[in-house]
């Protein structure tokens, strides 16, 4: 089920629900049936230099976004972003439901390590992977 | 033609996308530079740009460095971004973005790319990008 974006996310370009014209990515507390915590179809606006395709860029906000949701719903706590390394297997196409996951691997003190997939929802073919190093903060950012 | 204009939807600098962040380079010391400020509608936090849009910024800033400042490639797509987060983005300032090529392995290219905030040179996210590159037919 989807659960309530947390108050330093409403204007988030990806997942914000009061984003004007953001991407509105809804996150479940729990995995689908194949893994999935959720499922978008890229809007044409976000096209890349491939015909038909997300920019990298993107492809790297849904796997960042989805990890900070991910610490927050299981560790309960706001993590930023050190690093993350995104792989291209395939250009992610538009207009297509992709199916978004995530698995944190390690959690050492304050450093999370976690791994996200960007999958074509029917065929099950992984088009990005990536991993992410996040430190978890005690205090947002924005306060 | 510019890239730009080879692009006009690309998310990250087409001149047709009214929601883009339509950035633009120019060519110094082998190397291509942006300046810009971001605005709030690229927001992860409040007043902090998203992680991804950063991520597009130092993505795009590779492909620009790739393909203004040489002209054996006709086209190409990232393979690997690998970025590192120094500090957070602001929005609404100025930023300046920079992009080299680092290193040519036959049809694969390894650049460097760094985004600063303008008003101080303080370094906020750098990263290494590998594309796969196609030949133009004459080269």
């Amino acid at each position: 089920m989807n659960r309530p974006t947390p108050p330093n996310s409403q204007v988030c370009f990806i997942c914000g629900p009061t984003h004007p014209d953001g991407l509105r990515l809804q996150i479940n507390s729990t995995p689908d049936s194949d893994g999935d915590r959720a499922v978008i179809a890229l809007p044409d606006f976000v096209a890349g230099r491939v015909v038909g395709s997300a920019h990298p860029g993107i492809v790297t906000c849904l796997l960042d976004d989805m990890i900070s949701h991910v610490i927050l719903d299981e560790l309960k706590a706001n993590g930023m972003t050190v690093n993350i390394k995104t792989s291209i297997h395939q250009p992610v196409p538009l207009n297509r439901a992709l199916g978004l996951s995530v698995n944190i691997e390690s959690v050492n003190g304050r450093k999370v390590v976690a791994m996200g997939e960007v999958r074509l929802k029917d065929e099950r073919t992984i088009l990005a992977s990536g991993v992410g190093m996040f430190i978890i903060i005690k205090e947002n950012l924005a306060s | 033609m510019s890239l730009a204009d080879e692009y006009p939807r690309c998310f990250a600098c087409g001149n047709d996308n009214q929601r883009g962040l339509k950035l633009k380079f120019e060519t110094k010391d082998n190397m291509v530079v942006s300046r810009f400020s971001l605005d709030e509608d690229f927001n992860g936090w409040p007043g902090v740009a998203h992680g991804g849009i950063v991520a597009t910024l130092l993505d795009e800033a590779a492909y620009y460095a790739i393909s203004i400042l040489n002209d054996e490639w006709e086209t190409g797509v990232t393979i690997n971004l690998n970025l590192d987060f120094k500090f957070p983005t602001p929005v609404a300032q100025p930023l300046l973005l920079q992009g080299w090529v680092e290193k040519n392995r036959r049809t694969i290219v390894y650049c460097q790319t760094r985004l600063y905030r303008e008003q101080d040179m303080k370094l906020l996210a750098q990263a290494q990008v590998s594309y796969l590159m196609r030949k133009k037919s004459n080269a």
